[in-house]
């Protein structure tokens, strides 16, 4: 092991919000996050892991050594994997996601997709199909602000609004909508709210909370079995959309190589590569064990920053383009 | 220990001449609203088990909008005070009159919540947190 770095961070945010009519809504807002990264040699090869969670709560849960400990060991496990990694294999193929924090691709490629100004102005993937089948038969997709203690939950958003336990996509059907107040009045539709801003100095827009697919039937050990010719993406660095197209890349910090649904080996640098609506239609096993991540998202629109959640499922996804720099 | 809450309409600005500025500011808007805020964080970073790096940051301020049809007219400030509330409510204003400045349907207020979905101590406060520099 050549480094440990660990950061603990906390913050208060107190908003008042005063309405016109006269009304006044509070909302005090803790967060805490701790966050662990470790890097390792071997023979020369350094790789590396991390670990993160908190939420909005106090400093106690994340104090307990018991958790500090539990972060070291599963950021050196990853570091561990990926000293034996591979190069990722490139093409199209099938990929088998985990569940919790890979659910971050779910924000990205469909989330935004589905928020109030990109759908009134057109400019969304997802504009015009209300009502329409926008996803794979067991795909049920919700935005929830009202999960307990979650990161991404607020009692109110930061127009007033009570946030909601709103869903997006019903068995794969397009039902709704992520508003703040300007949008769902020109839409013709309630706020849900979801308008949220980084901070006094910024104005609301549309933004999610918790994200979250939930879960389906599928036992978890079928969906990395159901792998014929591709990989099994565990853990997610960062990614990137483009909302006019849905189009997303993302780059695995964990990742196995599946043939005929047996794990062969880790894989290092495995890029995931496509576009959110075709995926969600090619989505062919929806697992049982739907899990929120441990608490550690940021999601920038506009500029703007504000803390968010994902959950998802063990999922199987046909035909994804994976990046690898394996020629064989 | 003193209630050291963040409470504008006792330390910075009169609700009611707050309120009067407001409803200046959104007339002949369809919505709006002031939105105040306090922030506080703080960062302890380790390496290899020694603190490296500890952090404090500590803000405040108001935004003041005011919303007309796709037009909205946003200030904001880090000074929380009525005069600063007025040179806000002046440009918040610009969105009505972009507007046309024809009154349209006000919309309708949010609806109220009791819920708690979170603790309201604040994560900074207590000797846990700063202990773990010790």
């Amino acid at each position: 092991m050549v480094q440990v770095t660990c950061s603990l961070a906390a913050s208060m945010q107190e908003v008042e919000i005063l309405r016109p009519e006269g009304r006044r809504v509070r909302d005090d807002r803790p967060m805490v996050r701790m966050n662990v990264s470790v890097i390792v040699e071997k023979a020369g090869r350094r790789e590396s892991g991390s670990a993160g969670g908190g939420g909005r709560e106090t400093v106690d849960r994340v104090m307990d050594p018991a958790y500090g400990r539990a972060l070291v060991d599963e950021a050196l496990r990853m570091a561990l994997v990926n000293l034996e990694a591979e190069d990722a294999p490139a093409g199209v193929m099938d990929v088998a996601l985990g569940p919790g924090w890979p659910g971050i691709l779910l924000h990205e490629a469909v989330g935004h997709g589905l928020e109030g100004d990109f759908n009134r102005k057109k400019t969304s993937a997802f504009a015009g199909l209300m009502g329409k089948r926008v996803a794979a038969t067991g795909v049920t997709v919700i935005d929830d602000g009202t999960i307990m203690d979650r990161r991404g939950s607020i009692t109110v958003d930061d127009e007033g609004t009570p946030s909601a336990r709103n869903v997006l996509i019903e068995d794969g059907i397009l039902v709704g909508f992520m508003q703040d107040r300007q949008n769902a009045r020109l839409m013709g539709v309630p706020a849900t709210g979801n308008g949220r801003r980084q901070s006094y100095a910024h104005p609301p827009l549309p933004r999610m909370t918790n994200t979250i697919m939930l879960g389906g039937t599928a036992e978890p050990g079928e969906i990395v079995e159901g792998v014929e010719d591709g990989i099994h993406a565990v853990q997610f660095g960062g990614g990137q959309v483009d909302i006019t197209n849905g189009k997303f890349v993302f780059s695995c910090t964990e990742a196995y190589r599946v043939k005929n649904g047996k794990v062969l080996h880790p894989v290092k640098g495995a890029t995931l590569i496509g576009d959110g609506a075709t995926a969600l239609k090619q989505v062919k096993k929806v697992g049982s064990d739907m899990k929120l991540d441990p608490g550690m998202g940021m999601c920038g629109k506009a500029g703007q920053w504000v803390p968010v959640g994902v959950g998802q499922p063990s999922l199987l996804i046909g035909g994804l383009t994976v990046g690898g720099a394996s020629t064989g | 220990m003193p209630d050291a809450r963040f409470r504008p309409f006792e330390t910075h600005l009169d609700e009611d001449r707050a309120l009067a500025v407001l409803r200046e500011a959104v007339a002949g808007a369809d919505d709006g609203e002031l939105f105040l805020e306090r922030r506080r964080s703080e960062v302890l970073a380790f390496d290899d088990g020694r603190l490296k790096t500890a952090s404090y940051d500590a803000g405040e301020g108001f935004g003041l909008r005011a919303v007309s049809g796709e037009v909205s007219g946003y200030a904001h400030s880090t000074e929380i005070s009525e005069a600063s509330l007025r040179r806000a409510a002046g440009t918040a204003r610009l969105a009505a009159e972009a507007n046309g400045g024809a009154a349209g349907e006000v919309a309708a207020a949010p609806e109220g919540t009791n819920r708690r979905l979170y603790t309201d101590a604040d994560p900074l406060e207590g000797p846990e947190f700063s202990s773990r520099i010790a």
